[in-house]
């Protein structure tokens, strides 16, 4: 009988131990920073692109889902991002300047002047090659939009802010983790990241794909003509003018490159483009891509930009020297100022510095039927503070 | 019976190896740039036979259209569905201009072979397609490799500087790009070699730039017309164009 007590004893003792510990509802300290009773439904994003444009190349480790853009738009209106929340992402891309500013140089925090100018984000998903290390900013400076788009935030002359500040701001918000659990399926507030808030970013730029223009339109859809002036100008942009004595090659497409099936004009390469005179590598005032790669010879180089929604991007070049259309052309009909590195394609050719009065005006009249205005009331591109009635929803 | 069927079997079996294209050997094929025989280095001056003196900025071309002989007489096509982009621009020291662009086919044939061609230039079946057709990490994805007034690629680019030292001392940049079907070049190289199931055999090639103008027979004359893209026959620019790569093709020979 002792036996069978003792028995008895030893399950109830090891029933207990073995029991699970969590017993009754979890303690408040167990509850903080949970978020895995947030429900996460990724919905993939189906980006259908435009005639004149293929599907994108998306990386595998950041594809693009409803919420994952839905985040990236409010982060990229919210002056969160900034030192003393007065400025966004969007305080120098404007959607109605193609996502620049309008101004030589970026204006960061308190009036900063910054030194290059801000860069149009249409169709900025499309120039990430994948195997180059060199793909975003003037200089190259960034690999990824993921990476690029995390500079701006702590960059001294623009939101001049501290990642590890804004992410604590992400944590104790009264959304934001709502927000994250729903993009990336996160089950901790403390899994909230500069990396995360990076991923969100990149996929909403990704979805800022345009290419409704009056030349896409041209070339799509039956019947649309362009006009005479911009037929000239787009036949001396393409050149090899089939050998014809009437029209000039202008050599445009050599580093503004284009084809039916991915219409960016943009070869998406660096080059020096005659903006300065210097004899020497080491006399460029601003190293451009040399900068980054500290190779001599690409001291000087900048990104070549696409001419999608060119007319509304002024001023122009990185640092926002040239104010008009007609300056960039001048520029390039002079054969730009000497280099050791000057582009062959401009020092070699006679003939655009032939370009008749009349024969610049064709081709910036090509350039404007470049302009897409569809997207200017594209709410799902817009400030959700401005457009939605419920924004956090 | 039996009997009948194990010789059928091996009949098949042989009928198999003779007839099979891929095996698990692997080729390389280099291509080392020169200039009348010394490496070639980007934006170095090197004499000209005329007393000139050259140097060049960019020079890159695509092969493609591959295709080995077997010792039997049969050919083996190579990467049907691509191209290689030999692209010198970025050789600035002897040590690159001597290790040469190389690049490995997979899964050859472990055999004997006597000859190696291959097209300078792209082949029309991947000539048909668009940028838009490849991933942006091949040259075939990259928009600047195509010419959209010729519905082509690029085939060949060569830029530079002449120094026209011979008169007077002037600069005289050149440009010369060629593409279209009718500019693609094809050469066949003698060469008996064999490749073995899980090892590497190499081919080297040079290329000599100084070929591409001063081929005796088929001289491009920089000073005549210093640049030349074009696809239109009838153009004064053509036979340049044209004689920047077809005296390419003719300067690359197997070591």
């Amino acid at each position: 009988m002792n036996k069978v007590k003792i028995c008895i004893f030893a399950l109830i003792v090891g029933a207990i131990a073995c029991r699970d510990t969590e017993i009754g509802p979890l303690s408040p300290i167990e509850t903080a920073g949970r978020l895995d009773t947030i429900p996460f439904q990724p919905v993939a994003y189906q980006q259908t692109p435009p005639q004149g444009l293929p599907a994108m190349e998306i990386p595998l480790d950041n594809p693009l889902t409803v919420d994952g853009i839905k985040l990236g738009r409010k982060l990229f209106y919210d002056k969160i991002l900034s030192r003393d929340s007065t400025q966004s992402c969007a305080s120098c891309h404007k959607i109605e300047k193609a996502f620049t500013d309008g101004l030589p140089t970026s204006v960061g925090i308190r009036g900063m002047a910054g030194t290059r100018n801000a860069m149009s984000l249409i169709n900025v998903g499309y120039f990430w090659k994948q195997s180059r290390v060199n793909n975003f900013n003037w200089d190259g400076r960034f690999a990824t939009i993921e990476a690029q788009v995390l500079a701006p935030v702590e960059h001294p002359l623009e939101l001049d802010a501290d990642w590890e500040v804004i992410v604590e701001k992400f944590r104790n918000h009264p959304h934001y983790p709502r927000l994250f659990r729903k993009a990336f399926g996160i089950n901790n507030l403390n899994e909230i990241s500069k990396e995360l808030a990076a991923k969100a970013l990149a996929q909403f730029l990704r979805t800022l794909v345009s290419a409704g223009s009056e030349f896409d339109r041209s070339q799509w859809i039956p019947l649309n003509f362009l006009s005479d002036e911009a037929q000239r100008g787009y036949d001396m942009f393409i050149g090899d003018a089939n050998g014809s004595s009437l029209l000039k090659d202008a050599e445009c497409a050599h580093c503004h490159s284009t084809n039916r099936s991915r219409a960016l004009f943009a070869r998406n390469n660096f080059s020096n483009n005659g903006l300065d005179s210097v004899g020497d590598f080491s006399e460029f005032t601003d190293f451009g891509l040399g900068g980054v790669n500290n190779i001599a010879r690409d001291n000087g180089k900048f990104r070549e930009v696409s001419l999608r929604n060119i007319a509304l991007t002024a001023p122009y070049m990185h640092d926002g020297r040239f104010q008009t259309l007609e300056q960039v052309l001048d520029n390039y009909t002079t054969g730009g100022h000497p280099a050791p590195n000057l582009a062959i394609e401009m020092s070699a050719s006679a003939t655009i510095r032939t370009l008749t009065p009349q024969e610049k005006s064709d081709i910036i009249a090509f350039l404007h039927t470049l302009t897409d205005s569809s997207y200017f009331n594209k709410n799902e591109w817009k400030n959700p503070w401005e457009v939605e009635a419920n924004p956090w929803e | 019976m039996k009997k009948l069927l194990f010789l059928a079997f091996c009949s098949l079996f042989l009928f198999a190896q003779c007839n099979r294209s891929k095996g698990d050997a692997i080729l390389k094929l280099t291509f080392k740039p020169t200039f009348n025989g010394s490496p070639l280095l980007m934006s170095q001056n090197y004499p000209c036979p005329d007393g000139d003196t050259m140097s060049i900025e960019t020079f890159n071309f695509f092969v493609s259209g591959i295709e080995l002989t077997r010792e039997n007489g049969k050919k083996v096509k190579l990467m049907e569905d691509d191209a290689l982009y030999i692209d010198f621009s970025n050789v600035f020291t002897s040590a690159e201009a001597q290790t040469g662009k190389s690049f490995t086919i997979l899964e050859i044939l472990d055999d004997g072979f006597s000859e190696i061609k291959f097209s300078v230039g792209v082949v029309s079946s991947l000539n048909s397609k668009q940028p838009a057709d490849f991933p942006s990490s091949n040259a075939l994805g990259d928009d600047g490799n195509y010419w959209t007034a010729w519905d082509s690629y690029i085939f060949s680019r060569v830029e530079g500087n002449l120094d026209t030292g011979r008169n007077t001392s002037s600069t005289l940049p050149f440009l010369y790009h060629a593409g279209v079907p009718d500019m693609l070049q094809t050469r066949t190289f003698s060469k008996t070699f064999a490749t073995i199931d899980n090892q590497t055999t190499e081919l080297v090639f040079e290329v000599d730039a100084a070929t591409m103008f001063y081929k005796s027979d088929n001289l491009l004359d920089i000073r005549t017309l210093n640049v030349s893209h074009t696809a239109a026959p009838t153009s004064p620019g053509y036979p340049f164009a044209l004689k920047s790569i077809q005296n390419l093709a003719a300067g690359i020979s197997i070591q």
